[in-house]
């Protein structure tokens, strides 16, 4: 960001002689929340940061002063006038920075009146001098027009593009002779737009700023949930913005619901509930669940993978670590009366939870069995990340891999993991016991993850499941019908497209794909016509995706790989490893061996890394339903879409 | 929801695991053929007499017989077995685990294999449980260079958690074996190996 010199003269030949000699006025390097009128001298739309009336969030600044000069005080005021409450003087802690360089703070600040407000901070330094910056932020206020939404249900597909959309139809529900013979859940929604996905420091963003966008209507750096940066290392006292649930929670009394297939501390998740610049602190925002979530913004519900941060530090699995955890500083829980927290590596999370009125279930059995009575629920179905949908249905029909003697899920030692649709359908259970309502978010999460891996069949899997957790949604917005549900992402992953369907039988691939080399398998896979035919099992999924003719899929963000266009038998499999049959059953690893140069169709990918393909920075499409969906139109940007749904659920719309 | 106009296609489980069966027994020792278990590569080693003796002192251990499974509704608890192996001399083959941005100085060891990537995704990972982390103290404060294919690893057994460089926490390490001065057995069973896979044709 380009970095504007603001400074106030105070005045003589004199001193502008000493400047040269280092006796200068202070800089302001920073001011938060962040606006163009700062960083760049331009007035006007579009607006930065913007906020709902009464929504709090932390002013800031970062003051550099003079060598030799320390900044002794700073005013913030708004609109001219001066604003109550304590300014903390923080130290500046990243490197690259003046000594005593400082960030004047005031914690949470909120304004109730709709429209501009212009901020400015003057901060004086230890021989005087003073030096004053200007930015500016918008409150969007509230029309009272009609019924509001009681319930909201944020539904995000995790990099689910319009290509992923496209490709689970296809699988789902074929087309034929050029016609889907049926929607999915997701495309059978009144409202469409499409949503603009760049993050405050990235045109591509991450899933962190990719989801608190939704949660705070505020952009975030990459890798940051529901702050805004700042210059020091702690990971935990960044400026902050009141999430969508912590509002609601505190000015309506709404229950609040996360649920994923992703570790729960994983960034679209947390990035509803808990505030860092260090979506990877994975301790202190599970601890956080607890300790403010819970304590202050009415989470009622959390269900997901990442069991292993709630465990105790001494039992095996546990991934706790004090290099994790959270400390807040004083000023920080003064200004937002939350708890303090400690580093507690030992700490028995899930007990914690229990102890807070939390039914807690370890499996999908005991999920759908406690749903109807619990008050509170928490779910942790796995260590880490919950196996995708693929691996959990064929764990239920009990497909082995070649060589295994028992199911991926079994393999993993988490047999019994629910779909999303049945952790949907539970959550729902529990949240509609609050009569004030609720906001619920449901991820999608290894639609992306898969797709980074670029395994088509796991993410459209992955994407098939999250359809079906949009229907339990659905539903449950027409026996309820005060109740807002969109579907949305918070960015492509992967530059998928749908290249085509293949020239082959499933048979002739498999037999191509064992004997191939070099573009043989690619010249004489690509390029066909017609249409596969993909077919449903009774349980509700495919029956298989390695269909004869079946839909081949492209990479325009991938990374070096090997495609052959079947199903992988395991996850995240290392496609650059076929097996070269050279491998020395050594006692001691050795240096590496050369590429493979044989086998399947090698692809080089479009980014640098071997491991992951990457985000995009199109548009991604958003549909929505029920009460209040009809504000959702047109080519928007993801902070937009905040704001009309609190448009819903605060002040509601005519029809 | 809608229904399909295509036939629905029954799916029996007796019919997946005949054909699983069947398959095993048509094709050589491969990738495909395994997906890329290391316990089951390893048993078809050894009952092809292709696996090397476990050397005097050292007991050979599978990636499933690190845990109890299935995971009770809290942690992971080690077996009996491995219990009583700790701080003895084991041998294990797996894969090295290929990462995105490795911690300097440990590889990680895995019962397939896999890829993570840290930088997109830090400490969500996608392991199975019974994952080993092996320091490698010849490449201290550097990346282990990533080795492709089946690795055979003995080494000290050690249980507890331990933090990594990367933030991880290690419950289970191999503390390799010194370096073999003289030139490793892997000549002969590599060729024995490479054989057992690869086709006739010499295109390859």
């Amino acid at each position: 960001m380009n970095k504007s010199l603001r400074t106030v003269f105070t005045g003589s030949a004199l001193l502008a002689a000493l400047a040269a000699t280092g006796f200068a006025d202070p800089v302001v390097s920073r001011l938060t929340p962040p606006s163009l009128l700062f960083s760049t001298g331009v007035n006007g739309a579009p607006y930065i940061s913007r906020f709902l009336p009464n929504q709090r969030f932390d002013l800031q600044a970062t003051v550099k002063p003079d060598s030799g000069q320390t900044i002794t005080s700073a005013v913030f005021k708004v609109d001219g006038v001066v604003v109550p409450g304590t300014v903390t003087l923080i130290a500046a802690t990243v490197s690259g920075l003046p000594a005593n360089t400082v960030s004047p703070t005031l914690r949470a600040y909120s304004n109730a009146t709709p429209g501009v407000h212009t901020l400015t901070v003057t901060a004086t330094q230890s021989d005087a001098k003073t030096v004053t910056a200007t930015g500016e932020f918008q409150v969007i206020g509230i029309t009272q027009t009609g019924r509001k939404a009681k319930n909201i249900i944020v539904m995000i597909g995790d990099g689910m593009g319009i290509a992923h959309r496209t490709a689970a139809r296809i699988a789902y529900h074929n087309v034929v002779m050029g016609k889907a013979l049926a929607p999915l859940e997701m495309d059978d929604m009144p409202a469409t737009a499409l949503v603009k996905t760049s993050s405050l420091d990235n045109l591509v963003t991450d899933s962190s700023p990719g989801a608190a966008c939704y949660s705070t209507g505020n952009k975030c750096n990459n890798n940051q949930e529901g702050v805004f940066p700042d210059d020091t290392t702690d990971k935990f006292d960044n400026p902050r913005v009141e999430f969508m649930g912590e509002y609601l929670a505190r000015t309506t009394g709404k229950s609040l619901g996360i649920v994923t297939t992703a570790d729960v501390f994983d960034a679209t998740p947390a990035a509803f509930a808990v505030h860092t610049q260090d979506r990877n602190a994975g301790t202190g925002i599970c601890d956080q669940y607890l300790d403010e979530a819970v304590v202050k913004g009415k989470l009622t519900v959390l269900l997901g993978g990442g069991r292993k941060w709630f465990l105790p530090a001494t039992t095996s699995g546990s991934a706790r670590a004090n290099s994790t955890d959270y400390v807040l500083p004083a000023e920080l829980t003064a200004g937002w009366g939350n708890a303090t927290g400690t580093l507690d590596a030992n700490r028995d999370l899930i007990a914690d939870f229990q102890t807070a009125g939390f039914t807690y279930a370890p499996d999908k059995t005991t999920l759908t069995a406690q749903a109807a009575s619990a008050t509170k629920l928490l779910g942790l179905f796995s260590l880490s990340n919950m196996n995708v949908a693929y691996d959990k249905i064929n764990g239920r029909r009990n497909v082995i891999p070649a060589g295994s003697s028992q199911t991926v899920v079994a393999d993993y030692g988490f047999p019994d993991q629910p779909l999303l649709e049945e952790m949907t359908a539970a959550a729902l259970t529990v949240l509609k016991k609050n009569a004030n309502g609720f906001v619920l978010m449901v991820e999608g999460a290894s639609i992306d993850k898969q797709a980074h891996a670029m395994d088509a069949e796991r993410w459209m899997l992955d994407t098939i499941e999250f359809d079906k957790a949009i229907g339990v949604a659905k539903q449950f917005a027409v026996a309820n019908p005060d109740t807002l549900v969109y579907v949305t992402a918070d960015h492509e992953c992967a530059g998928v497209n749908i290249i085509g369907p293949s020239k082959l039988t499933n048979s002739a691939l498999t037999t191509l794909a064992s004997t191939a080399s070099g573009l043989t398998l690619r010249n004489n896979v690509t390029g066909g016509s017609g249409f596969p035919v993909y077919s449903i099992d009774a349980d509700g999924y495919p029956a298989t995706m390695d269909v004869d003719y079946k839909m081949l899929i492209g990479y325009a963000a991938g990374v070096d790989r090997y495609e052959d266009w079947l199903s992988n038998p395991r996850p995240i499999q290392d496609s650059q490893q076929p097996f070269v049959g050279t491998a020395p059953l050594n006692t001691y690893p050795a240096d590496q061996a050369h590429r493979d140069t044989t086998g399947n169709f090698y692809i080089t990918g479009q980014i640098a890394g071997t491991n992951s393909a990457g985000h995009t920075g199109s548009d991604i499409p958003l549909t929505a339903t029920g009460r209040g969906s009809s504000l959702f139109k047109g080519v928007i940007d993801n902070t937009d879409v905040f704001f009309l749904g609190m448009q819903a659920v605060l002040g509601g719309v005519a029809n | 929801m809608p229904t399909s106009i295509l036939p629905r296609r029954a799916f029996s489980v007796a019919s997946v695991l005949l054909a699983a069966l069947l398959a095993l027994a048509a094709r050589p020792l491969s990738a495909k053929t395994l997906g890329w278990n290391a316990d089951a590569l390893s048993v078809g080693l050894a009952k092809a007499g292709k696996l090397p003796p476990a050397p005097a002192g050292v007991t050979d251990i599978a990636f499933s017989e690190f845990y109890k499974s299935p995971v009770g509704p809290q942690g992971l608890e080690f077996t009996d077995k491995v219990r009583a192996l700790a701080g003895q001399r084991v041998r294990l083959l797996g894969f090295m685990v290929r990462q995105g941005i490795p911690a300097p100085g440990v590889m990680i060891l895995a019962p397939y294999a896999m890829t993570t990537s840290e930088g997109d995704f830090g400490l969500c990972d996608d392991f199975p449980p019974s994952v080993v982390f092996v320091p490698v103290p010849k490449y201290a404060d550097i990346a282990v260079p990533f080795r492709r294919g089946p690795l055979l690893l003995t080494g000290r057994l050690e249980l507890g958690p331990h933090e990594e460089p990367d933030g991880r926490i290690s419950h289970i390490r191999l503390l390799l074996d010194p370096e073999p001065a003289a030139a490793p057995v892997q000549a002969a069973s590599a060729t024995v190996v490479a054989t057992a896979d690869t086709p006739a044709s010499a295109t390859r």
